[in-house]
Protein backbone atom coordinates (compact mmCIF):
# COMPACT_ATOMS: atom_id res chain seq x y z
CA UNK A 1 0.00 0.00 0.00
CA UNK A 2 2.76 2.37 0.92
CA UNK A 3 6.09 2.20 -0.86
CA UNK A 4 9.14 4.32 -0.02
CA UNK A 5 12.32 4.17 -1.64
CA UNK A 6 15.49 6.12 -1.24
CA UNK A 7 13.45 9.12 0.05
CA UNK A 8 15.25 12.36 1.49
CA UNK A 9 13.65 15.57 2.38
CA UNK A 10 15.07 18.91 2.98
CA UNK A 11 13.68 21.81 3.90
CA UNK A 12 14.59 24.84 1.55
CA UNK A 13 18.31 24.72 1.15
CA UNK A 14 19.09 23.59 4.62
CA UNK A 15 20.83 20.13 5.23
CA UNK A 16 18.69 16.67 4.17
CA UNK A 17 16.80 15.47 7.61
CA UNK A 18 15.99 12.39 6.28
CA UNK A 19 18.37 10.31 4.10
CA UNK A 20 17.93 7.07 2.10
CA UNK A 21 14.48 6.07 3.54
CA UNK A 22 13.11 2.88 2.32
CA UNK A 23 10.40 0.89 3.62
CA UNK A 24 6.97 -0.76 2.48
CA UNK A 25 4.01 -0.72 4.51
CA UNK A 26 1.57 -3.65 3.91
CA UNK A 27 -2.33 -2.79 4.09
CA UNK A 28 -3.69 -3.52 7.66
CA UNK A 29 -0.08 -3.68 9.11
CA UNK A 30 0.92 -1.98 12.42
CA UNK A 31 4.24 0.20 12.75
CA UNK A 32 5.75 2.06 15.52
CA UNK A 33 7.99 4.94 14.29
CA UNK A 34 10.69 5.39 16.70
CA UNK A 35 13.85 7.00 17.35
CA UNK A 36 15.31 10.20 19.49
CA UNK A 37 13.80 13.21 19.65
CA UNK A 38 14.92 15.24 16.74
CA UNK A 39 15.93 11.90 14.89
CA UNK A 40 12.70 13.25 11.67
CA UNK A 41 9.80 11.04 13.26
CA UNK A 42 7.04 14.02 12.88
CA UNK A 43 9.13 14.77 9.21
CA UNK A 44 8.53 11.33 8.23
CA UNK A 45 5.40 11.52 9.62
CA UNK A 46 4.61 14.94 7.66
CA UNK A 47 5.48 12.97 4.40
CA UNK A 48 2.87 10.10 4.78
CA UNK A 49 0.24 12.61 5.27
CA UNK A 50 1.74 14.69 2.39
CA UNK A 51 2.05 17.88 4.43
CA UNK A 52 5.31 17.98 2.60
CA UNK A 53 6.92 15.77 -0.68
CA UNK A 54 9.79 14.10 -0.83
CA UNK A 55 13.16 16.30 -2.43
CA UNK A 56 14.10 12.88 -4.40
CA UNK A 57 12.99 9.27 -4.06
CA UNK A 58 10.29 7.65 -4.36
CA UNK A 59 7.20 7.69 -2.89
CA UNK A 60 4.85 5.29 -3.76
CA UNK A 61 0.95 5.73 -1.85
CA UNK A 62 -2.40 3.90 -2.56
CA UNK A 63 -0.38 2.86 -6.08
CA UNK A 64 0.29 6.58 -7.09
CA UNK A 65 4.06 8.08 -7.51
CA UNK A 66 3.70 11.13 -5.13
CA UNK A 67 6.08 13.10 -6.90
CA UNK A 68 3.94 12.66 -10.16
CA UNK A 69 1.10 13.83 -8.91
CA UNK A 70 -0.39 17.19 -9.45
CA UNK A 71 -0.94 19.55 -6.16
CA UNK A 72 -4.88 19.48 -7.42
CA UNK A 73 -4.47 15.56 -6.85
CA UNK A 74 -2.97 15.20 -3.46
CA UNK A 75 -6.45 15.76 -1.87
CA UNK A 76 -8.03 12.49 -3.02
CA UNK A 77 -4.57 10.89 -1.10
CA UNK A 78 -5.15 12.52 1.89
CA UNK A 79 -8.73 11.39 1.81
CA UNK A 80 -7.47 8.08 2.60
CA UNK A 81 -4.97 9.25 5.47
CA UNK A 82 -6.25 9.81 9.18
CA UNK A 83 -3.64 12.03 11.04
CA UNK A 84 -3.94 12.44 14.89
CA UNK A 85 -1.74 15.39 15.44
CA UNK A 86 0.66 15.29 18.29
CA UNK A 87 -0.56 18.86 18.98
CA UNK A 88 -4.29 17.50 18.35
CA UNK A 89 -5.13 20.41 16.17
CA UNK A 90 -9.00 20.65 17.04
CA UNK A 91 -10.53 23.63 15.97
CA UNK A 92 -11.07 26.05 18.94
CA UNK A 93 -14.32 27.51 17.47
CA UNK A 94 -15.83 23.99 16.44
CA UNK A 95 -17.68 21.72 18.82
CA UNK A 96 -16.92 18.64 19.74
CA UNK A 97 -18.99 16.61 16.80
CA UNK A 98 -18.10 19.83 14.27
CA UNK A 99 -14.59 19.05 14.80
CA UNK A 100 -14.97 15.41 13.93
CA UNK A 101 -17.34 15.97 10.98
CA UNK A 102 -15.17 17.97 9.28
CA UNK A 103 -13.46 15.59 7.02
CA UNK A 104 -16.77 14.40 6.24
CA UNK A 105 -17.84 17.99 5.85
CA UNK A 106 -14.70 18.25 3.40
CA UNK A 107 -15.63 15.65 1.33
CA UNK A 108 -19.01 17.89 0.57
CA UNK A 109 -21.11 15.30 3.03
CA UNK A 110 -24.84 16.91 4.00
CA UNK A 111 -24.85 16.63 7.79
CA UNK A 112 -28.04 15.18 7.52
CA UNK A 113 -25.96 11.89 5.88
CA UNK A 114 -22.97 11.73 8.51
CA UNK A 115 -24.56 13.15 12.04
CA UNK A 116 -25.60 9.87 13.51
CA UNK A 117 -22.55 7.83 12.36
CA UNK A 118 -20.40 10.55 13.69
CA UNK A 119 -22.72 10.60 16.76
CA UNK A 120 -22.32 6.70 17.11
CA UNK A 121 -18.20 7.27 17.01
CA UNK A 122 -18.17 10.28 19.31
CA UNK A 123 -19.97 7.25 21.50
CA UNK A 124 -17.63 4.92 21.38
CA UNK A 125 -14.56 7.10 22.12
CA UNK A 126 -16.40 7.74 24.94
CA UNK A 127 -17.88 11.48 24.60
CA UNK A 128 -21.19 11.23 23.32
CA UNK A 129 -22.55 13.66 26.45
CA UNK A 130 -19.52 16.35 25.04
CA UNK A 131 -21.49 16.77 21.53
CA UNK A 132 -22.23 20.74 21.41
CA UNK A 133 -18.64 21.19 23.96
CA UNK A 134 -15.70 23.36 22.09
CA UNK A 135 -12.04 21.72 22.82
CA UNK A 136 -11.18 24.61 25.44
CA UNK A 137 -13.68 23.01 27.71
CA UNK A 138 -11.79 19.20 27.16
CA UNK A 139 -9.35 17.68 29.07
CA UNK A 140 -5.93 16.69 27.42
CA UNK A 141 -7.58 12.95 27.27
CA UNK A 142 -10.57 14.05 25.70
CA UNK A 143 -9.37 16.54 23.28
CA UNK A 144 -6.74 13.59 22.07
CA UNK A 145 -10.00 11.33 22.04
CA UNK A 146 -11.75 13.79 19.87
CA UNK A 147 -8.18 14.41 17.92
CA UNK A 148 -8.53 10.06 16.88
CA UNK A 149 -12.33 10.17 16.40
CA UNK A 150 -11.52 12.97 13.83
CA UNK A 151 -8.89 10.64 12.08
CA UNK A 152 -11.07 7.44 11.84
CA UNK A 153 -14.41 9.17 10.69
CA UNK A 154 -13.81 8.89 7.24
CA UNK A 155 -12.57 5.13 7.49
CA UNK A 156 -8.97 6.33 6.48
CA UNK A 157 -6.78 3.09 4.82
CA UNK A 158 -4.01 4.93 6.78
CA UNK A 159 -4.01 6.05 10.33
CA UNK A 160 -0.86 7.89 11.57
CA UNK A 161 -0.52 8.84 14.85
CA UNK A 162 2.28 11.54 16.07
CA UNK A 163 3.08 10.67 20.21
CA UNK A 164 -0.74 10.04 20.53
CA UNK A 165 -0.36 9.21 24.40
CA UNK A 166 2.35 11.91 25.36
CA UNK A 167 0.19 14.30 26.78
CA UNK A 168 -1.61 12.22 28.79
CA UNK A 169 -1.62 9.87 31.60
CA UNK A 170 -0.67 6.26 31.59
CA UNK A 171 -4.37 4.97 32.21
CA UNK A 172 -5.82 7.35 29.29
CA UNK A 173 -2.99 6.69 27.08
CA UNK A 174 -3.34 3.03 27.01
CA UNK A 175 -7.05 3.32 26.12
CA UNK A 176 -6.50 5.77 23.44
CA UNK A 177 -4.25 3.30 22.17
CA UNK A 178 -6.59 0.87 22.70
CA UNK A 179 -8.83 2.78 20.13
CA UNK A 180 -6.05 2.68 17.68
CA UNK A 181 -5.52 -0.85 17.87
CA UNK A 182 -9.07 -1.69 17.38
CA UNK A 183 -9.29 0.42 14.21
CA UNK A 184 -6.09 -1.31 13.00
CA UNK A 185 -8.09 -4.76 13.97
CA UNK A 186 -10.77 -3.33 11.84
CA UNK A 187 -8.30 -2.99 8.57
CA UNK A 188 -6.33 0.65 8.54
CA UNK A 189 -2.50 0.37 7.83
CA UNK A 190 -1.09 2.26 11.88
CA UNK A 191 1.77 3.86 12.14
CA UNK A 192 2.43 5.39 15.81
CA UNK A 193 5.37 7.40 16.41
CA UNK A 194 6.82 7.24 19.94
CA UNK A 195 9.18 8.08 22.23
CA UNK A 196 7.64 5.89 24.78
CA UNK A 197 9.66 2.39 25.15
CA UNK A 198 7.67 0.69 27.48
CA UNK A 199 4.52 1.40 25.17
CA UNK A 200 6.98 -0.59 22.69
CA UNK A 201 7.65 -3.25 24.46
CA UNK A 202 3.66 -3.93 25.53
CA UNK A 203 2.86 -4.31 21.72
CA UNK A 204 6.20 -5.57 20.04
CA UNK A 205 4.06 -9.18 19.19
CA UNK A 206 2.00 -7.47 16.60
CA UNK A 207 3.73 -4.07 15.52
CA UNK A 208 6.97 -3.54 13.28
CA UNK A 209 8.88 -1.23 13.67
CA UNK A 210 10.41 1.51 11.89
CA UNK A 211 13.87 3.22 13.62
CA UNK A 212 14.97 5.91 13.00
CA UNK A 213 19.11 6.44 13.42
CA UNK A 214 21.27 9.45 13.96
CA UNK A 215 21.61 10.96 10.24
CA UNK A 216 17.96 10.77 8.97
CA UNK A 217 18.53 6.85 8.35
CA UNK A 218 15.91 4.59 8.69
CA UNK A 219 15.83 0.58 9.59
CA UNK A 220 12.11 -1.79 9.67
CA UNK A 221 12.36 -3.79 12.33
CA UNK A 222 9.36 -6.78 11.54
CA UNK A 223 7.19 -8.16 14.72
CA UNK A 224 8.77 -9.82 17.42
CA UNK A 225 8.15 -13.27 17.10
CA UNK A 226 6.76 -15.03 20.46
CA UNK A 227 8.43 -17.60 21.84
CA UNK A 228 7.32 -21.02 21.62
CA UNK A 229 7.23 -22.16 25.39
CA UNK B 1 -31.56 32.94 8.74
CA UNK B 2 -31.12 36.20 6.74
CA UNK B 3 -27.07 36.34 6.45
CA UNK B 4 -25.61 33.35 5.05
CA UNK B 5 -22.31 31.76 6.94
CA UNK B 6 -19.71 29.48 6.69
CA UNK B 7 -20.05 26.08 8.87
CA UNK B 8 -16.19 25.50 9.22
CA UNK B 9 -14.79 29.75 9.51
CA UNK B 10 -15.37 31.71 13.08
CA UNK B 11 -18.28 33.90 12.62
CA UNK B 12 -16.00 37.00 12.61
CA UNK B 13 -12.44 37.21 11.05
CA UNK B 14 -9.51 39.91 11.64
CA UNK B 15 -9.39 41.97 8.81
CA UNK B 16 -13.19 42.13 7.74
CA UNK B 17 -14.89 43.27 11.35
CA UNK B 18 -15.40 47.02 9.77
CA UNK B 19 -16.32 45.80 6.11
CA UNK B 20 -19.95 45.79 6.07
CA UNK B 21 -19.57 49.48 7.28
CA UNK B 22 -17.37 49.70 4.16
CA UNK B 23 -19.70 47.82 2.43
CA UNK B 24 -22.85 50.16 3.23
CA UNK B 25 -20.74 53.63 2.66
CA UNK B 26 -20.29 52.06 -0.84
CA UNK B 27 -23.19 50.74 -1.44
CA UNK B 28 -24.70 54.10 -0.59
CA UNK B 29 -22.55 55.60 -2.84
CA UNK B 30 -22.89 54.15 -6.09
CA UNK B 31 -26.55 54.00 -5.44
CA UNK B 32 -26.49 58.13 -4.63
CA UNK B 33 -24.53 58.34 -7.90
CA UNK B 34 -26.91 56.48 -10.05
CA UNK B 35 -29.40 58.38 -8.70
CA UNK B 36 -27.94 61.41 -9.23
CA UNK B 37 -27.23 60.72 -12.59
CA UNK B 38 -30.88 59.34 -13.62
CA UNK B 39 -32.53 62.17 -12.15
CA UNK B 40 -30.44 64.75 -14.23
CA UNK B 41 -30.42 62.83 -17.30
CA UNK B 42 -34.23 62.97 -16.66
CA UNK B 43 -34.69 66.86 -15.96
CA UNK B 44 -32.05 67.81 -18.98
CA UNK B 45 -34.53 64.97 -21.36
CA UNK B 46 -37.90 66.69 -20.31
CA UNK B 47 -36.14 70.25 -20.69
CA UNK B 48 -35.12 68.97 -24.15
CA UNK B 49 -38.59 67.55 -25.53
CA UNK B 50 -39.99 70.38 -24.42
CA UNK B 51 -37.56 73.32 -25.92
CA UNK B 52 -38.19 70.45 -29.18
CA UNK B 53 -41.57 71.65 -29.16
CA UNK B 54 -41.06 75.35 -28.84
CA UNK B 55 -40.10 78.12 -31.04
CA UNK B 56 -39.35 82.08 -30.36
CA UNK B 57 -40.16 84.47 -33.19
CA UNK B 58 -38.68 87.91 -32.86
CA UNK B 59 -40.09 90.74 -35.14
CA UNK B 60 -37.48 93.67 -35.36
CA UNK B 61 -39.32 96.89 -34.30
CA UNK B 62 -39.85 99.52 -36.90
CA UNK B 63 -40.15 102.78 -36.62
CA UNK B 64 -43.58 104.63 -37.83
CA UNK B 65 -45.12 100.78 -38.19
CA UNK B 66 -48.17 99.89 -35.08
CA UNK B 67 -45.77 96.63 -33.57
CA UNK B 68 -49.58 95.40 -32.46
CA UNK B 69 -50.59 95.42 -36.22
CA UNK B 70 -47.79 93.66 -37.15
CA UNK B 71 -47.52 91.16 -34.58
CA UNK B 72 -51.48 90.69 -35.16
CA UNK B 73 -50.87 89.41 -38.57
CA UNK B 74 -47.80 87.45 -37.44
CA UNK B 75 -49.67 85.94 -35.22
CA UNK B 76 -52.58 85.21 -37.98
CA UNK B 77 -49.55 84.11 -40.58
CA UNK B 78 -48.86 81.28 -37.04
CA UNK B 79 -52.25 80.65 -36.54
CA UNK B 80 -52.58 79.56 -40.18
CA UNK B 81 -50.13 77.32 -40.77
CA UNK B 82 -50.07 73.63 -40.28
CA UNK B 83 -47.00 72.73 -38.27
CA UNK B 84 -48.15 75.13 -35.44
CA UNK B 85 -50.55 74.26 -32.28
CA UNK B 86 -50.80 77.61 -30.89
CA UNK B 87 -49.16 80.74 -30.51
CA UNK B 88 -48.76 83.76 -28.09
CA UNK B 89 -47.39 87.35 -28.25
CA UNK B 90 -45.26 87.98 -25.26
CA UNK B 91 -47.57 90.80 -23.63
CA UNK B 92 -45.36 93.88 -22.50
CA UNK B 93 -45.52 93.65 -18.85
CA UNK B 94 -44.02 89.90 -19.27
CA UNK B 95 -41.37 91.28 -21.33
CA UNK B 96 -40.28 94.24 -18.79
CA UNK B 97 -40.49 90.92 -16.10
CA UNK B 98 -37.91 88.81 -18.40
CA UNK B 99 -35.50 92.08 -18.82
CA UNK B 100 -35.52 93.15 -15.00
CA UNK B 101 -32.62 90.88 -13.63
CA UNK B 102 -30.62 92.89 -16.05
CA UNK B 103 -32.18 95.95 -17.20
CA UNK B 104 -33.93 96.66 -14.00
CA UNK B 105 -37.72 98.13 -13.34
CA UNK B 106 -37.13 101.31 -15.31
CA UNK B 107 -39.59 102.62 -16.80
CA UNK B 108 -37.15 103.57 -19.81
CA UNK B 109 -37.60 99.93 -20.67
CA UNK B 110 -40.53 100.73 -22.83
CA UNK B 111 -38.58 103.53 -24.97
CA UNK B 112 -36.08 101.14 -26.02
CA UNK B 113 -36.72 99.52 -29.47
CA UNK B 114 -37.09 95.91 -28.41
CA UNK B 115 -38.10 93.07 -30.62
CA UNK B 116 -41.72 91.71 -30.17
CA UNK B 117 -41.81 88.53 -29.30
CA UNK B 118 -43.84 85.16 -29.81
CA UNK B 119 -43.97 82.29 -28.38
CA UNK B 120 -45.31 79.07 -30.75
CA UNK B 121 -45.54 75.58 -29.93
CA UNK B 122 -45.34 73.31 -32.36
CA UNK B 123 -47.49 70.42 -33.43
CA UNK B 124 -45.28 66.89 -32.92
CA UNK B 125 -43.60 66.50 -36.11
CA UNK B 126 -44.58 69.97 -37.59
CA UNK B 127 -42.30 71.30 -40.52
CA UNK B 128 -40.24 74.06 -39.11
CA UNK B 129 -38.59 74.52 -42.46
CA UNK B 130 -41.64 75.59 -44.20
CA UNK B 131 -42.93 77.95 -41.03
CA UNK B 132 -39.08 79.55 -41.21
CA UNK B 133 -39.82 80.11 -44.89
CA UNK B 134 -42.87 81.55 -44.82
CA UNK B 135 -41.91 83.96 -41.63
CA UNK B 136 -38.98 85.26 -44.01
CA UNK B 137 -41.07 86.03 -46.85
CA UNK B 138 -43.96 87.81 -45.22
CA UNK B 139 -42.37 89.52 -42.73
CA UNK B 140 -38.24 90.27 -43.84
CA UNK B 141 -36.45 90.45 -40.78
CA UNK B 142 -38.28 87.78 -38.26
CA UNK B 143 -36.24 85.28 -36.69
CA UNK B 144 -37.38 82.30 -35.89
CA UNK B 145 -35.58 80.45 -32.71
CA UNK B 146 -34.91 76.94 -32.52
CA UNK B 147 -33.62 77.02 -28.83
CA UNK B 148 -30.75 74.87 -30.91
CA UNK B 149 -28.03 76.25 -28.77
CA UNK B 150 -29.42 75.64 -25.07
CA UNK B 151 -31.31 72.31 -26.63
CA UNK B 152 -27.39 70.59 -27.90
CA UNK B 153 -26.89 72.12 -24.23
CA UNK B 154 -29.12 70.00 -22.34
CA UNK B 155 -28.22 66.67 -24.26
CA UNK B 156 -24.72 67.55 -23.57
CA UNK B 157 -25.42 67.64 -20.31
CA UNK B 158 -27.20 64.44 -20.16
CA UNK B 159 -24.45 62.63 -21.76
CA UNK B 160 -21.69 64.51 -19.05
CA UNK B 161 -24.55 62.79 -16.05
CA UNK B 162 -24.27 59.29 -17.56
CA UNK B 163 -20.49 59.23 -18.14
CA UNK B 164 -19.86 60.89 -14.58
CA UNK B 165 -22.71 58.72 -12.64
CA UNK B 166 -20.75 55.83 -14.65
CA UNK B 167 -17.59 56.68 -13.73
CA UNK B 168 -18.71 57.04 -10.33
CA UNK B 169 -19.97 53.52 -9.87
CA UNK B 170 -17.14 52.36 -11.32
CA UNK B 171 -14.47 54.08 -8.84
CA UNK B 172 -16.44 52.88 -5.85
CA UNK B 173 -16.52 49.86 -7.18
CA UNK B 174 -12.94 49.54 -7.60
CA UNK B 175 -12.12 50.89 -3.93
CA UNK B 176 -14.54 48.14 -3.02
CA UNK B 177 -12.59 45.75 -4.33
CA UNK B 178 -9.28 46.60 -3.31
CA UNK B 179 -10.78 46.83 0.24
CA UNK B 180 -12.52 43.38 -0.13
CA UNK B 181 -8.95 41.74 -1.25
CA UNK B 182 -7.46 43.41 1.76
CA UNK B 183 -10.22 41.93 4.16
CA UNK B 184 -10.07 38.49 2.20
CA UNK B 185 -6.03 38.15 2.52
CA UNK B 186 -5.96 39.71 6.26
CA UNK B 187 -8.42 36.97 7.04
CA UNK B 188 -6.67 34.09 5.26
CA UNK B 189 -3.58 34.50 7.25
CA UNK B 190 -5.90 34.65 10.08
CA UNK B 191 -6.83 31.48 9.64
CA UNK B 192 -3.55 30.03 7.91
CA UNK B 193 -3.70 26.86 10.58
CA UNK B 194 -7.38 26.39 10.02
CA UNK B 195 -6.56 26.01 6.15
CA UNK B 196 -3.66 24.49 6.88
CA UNK B 197 -5.63 21.90 8.92
CA UNK B 198 -8.55 21.56 6.01
CA UNK B 199 -6.04 20.91 3.05
CA UNK B 200 -4.36 18.07 5.65
CA UNK B 201 -7.87 16.75 5.75
CA UNK B 202 -8.14 16.78 2.02
CA UNK B 203 -9.32 19.90 1.16
CA UNK B 204 -9.18 21.30 -2.34
CA UNK B 205 -8.52 24.89 -2.80
CA UNK B 206 -12.01 25.30 -4.23
CA UNK B 207 -13.61 23.86 -1.18
CA UNK B 208 -11.58 26.54 1.24
CA UNK B 209 -12.35 28.97 -1.70
CA UNK B 210 -15.95 28.25 -0.76
CA UNK B 211 -16.04 28.47 2.78
CA UNK B 212 -14.58 32.10 2.40
CA UNK B 213 -17.17 32.84 -0.42
CA UNK B 214 -19.99 31.85 1.85
CA UNK B 215 -18.19 34.05 5.15
CA UNK B 216 -17.89 36.98 2.67
CA UNK B 217 -21.49 36.63 1.16
CA UNK B 218 -22.38 37.02 5.07
CA UNK B 219 -20.40 40.42 4.91
CA UNK B 220 -21.58 41.27 1.88
CA UNK B 221 -25.19 41.00 2.81
CA UNK B 222 -24.56 42.52 6.20
CA UNK B 223 -23.30 45.45 4.31
CA UNK B 224 -26.04 45.78 2.35
CA UNK B 225 -28.70 45.64 4.65
CA UNK B 226 -26.82 48.94 6.45
CA UNK B 227 -26.28 50.18 3.38
CA UNK B 228 -29.89 50.60 1.91
CA UNK B 229 -31.12 52.45 4.67
CA UNK B 230 -29.51 55.72 3.71
CA UNK B 231 -30.24 55.07 0.36
CA UNK B 232 -34.25 54.02 1.19
CA UNK B 233 -34.50 57.68 3.49
CA UNK B 234 -32.77 59.26 0.77
CA UNK B 235 -34.95 57.93 -2.31
CA UNK B 236 -37.73 58.77 0.23
CA UNK B 237 -36.43 62.25 0.48
CA UNK B 238 -36.27 62.55 -3.33
CA UNK B 239 -39.56 61.55 -3.73
CA UNK B 240 -40.86 63.85 -0.97
CA UNK B 241 -39.07 66.99 -2.63
CA UNK B 242 -40.37 66.23 -6.45
CA UNK B 243 -44.27 65.76 -5.24
CA UNK B 244 -44.45 68.55 -3.10
CA UNK B 245 -41.76 70.97 -4.35
CA UNK B 246 -42.90 73.39 -6.65
CA UNK B 247 -39.88 75.16 -7.02
CA UNK B 248 -38.47 74.98 -11.01
CA UNK B 249 -35.18 72.85 -10.17
CA UNK B 250 -36.92 69.99 -8.09
CA UNK B 251 -39.96 69.84 -9.93
CA UNK B 252 -37.98 68.58 -12.67
CA UNK B 253 -36.65 65.88 -11.00
CA UNK B 254 -38.47 63.30 -11.70
CA UNK B 255 -37.92 59.03 -11.38
CA UNK B 256 -39.42 56.29 -13.48
CA UNK B 257 -39.85 52.66 -11.58
CA UNK B 258 -37.09 51.80 -13.95
CA UNK B 259 -34.80 54.18 -12.56
CA UNK B 260 -35.85 52.64 -8.94
CA UNK B 261 -34.81 49.57 -9.77
CA UNK B 262 -31.49 50.36 -11.27
CA UNK B 263 -31.23 52.26 -8.09
CA UNK B 264 -31.10 48.59 -6.68
CA UNK B 265 -28.58 47.67 -8.48
CA UNK B 266 -25.66 48.47 -6.31
CA UNK B 267 -26.84 46.44 -3.16
CA UNK B 268 -26.90 43.62 -5.49
CA UNK B 269 -24.05 43.91 -7.46
CA UNK B 270 -22.24 44.61 -4.03
CA UNK B 271 -23.43 41.27 -2.45
CA UNK B 272 -21.89 39.48 -5.86
CA UNK B 273 -18.87 41.80 -6.09
CA UNK B 274 -17.73 41.02 -2.19
CA UNK B 275 -18.42 37.29 -2.51
CA UNK B 276 -16.01 36.90 -5.91
CA UNK B 277 -13.91 39.03 -4.83
CA UNK B 278 -13.03 36.97 -2.03
CA UNK B 279 -13.40 33.53 -3.83
CA UNK B 280 -10.75 34.80 -6.31
CA UNK B 281 -8.80 36.08 -3.73
CA UNK B 282 -8.77 33.14 -2.16
CA UNK B 283 -7.96 30.49 -5.10
CA UNK B 284 -4.84 32.94 -6.20
CA UNK B 285 -3.36 33.03 -2.94
CA UNK B 286 -3.69 29.36 -2.29
CA UNK B 287 -2.04 28.67 -5.69
CA UNK B 288 0.69 30.35 -5.23
CA UNK B 289 1.63 28.83 -1.81
CA UNK B 290 1.01 25.27 -3.75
Amino acid sequence: MIRVKNIGLQYADGPEILSNISFTLAAGSFHFLTGRCGAGKSSLLRMLYLGHRPSRGLMEMFGKDISQLDASELPEIRRRVGVVFQDFRLVSHLTVFENVALPLAIEGRMEQEYKRDVVELLNWVGLGDKLDHYPALLSGGEQQQVAIARAVVASPQLLLADEPTGSVDAEIGERLLGLLIELNRQGATLVIATHDTGLLERHRYHAGELHLEDGGRLRQLPPVRAKAI
Amino acid sequence: MLIPHSKILPRAMLGSRLLPLVIAVNVYLASLAILGGLALIGATGQWARELDQLVTVQVPAESGVSSEAVIKSVLGVLRDHPAVAQARAIEEPEMEALLAPWLGKSAAIRELPLPQLVDVELRPGGDLDSLRKRLEAEFPGAELDDHRQWRDQMHAIARSARWISLSLVFMISLAAVAVIIFATQASLESQNELVALMHLIGAHNSFVASEFQKYFLGIGVMGVLIGIVPVAITIAAIVHLTSNDPAPWTGRITLETMDYILAALPPVAAVLITMFTARVTVLRTLSVMD
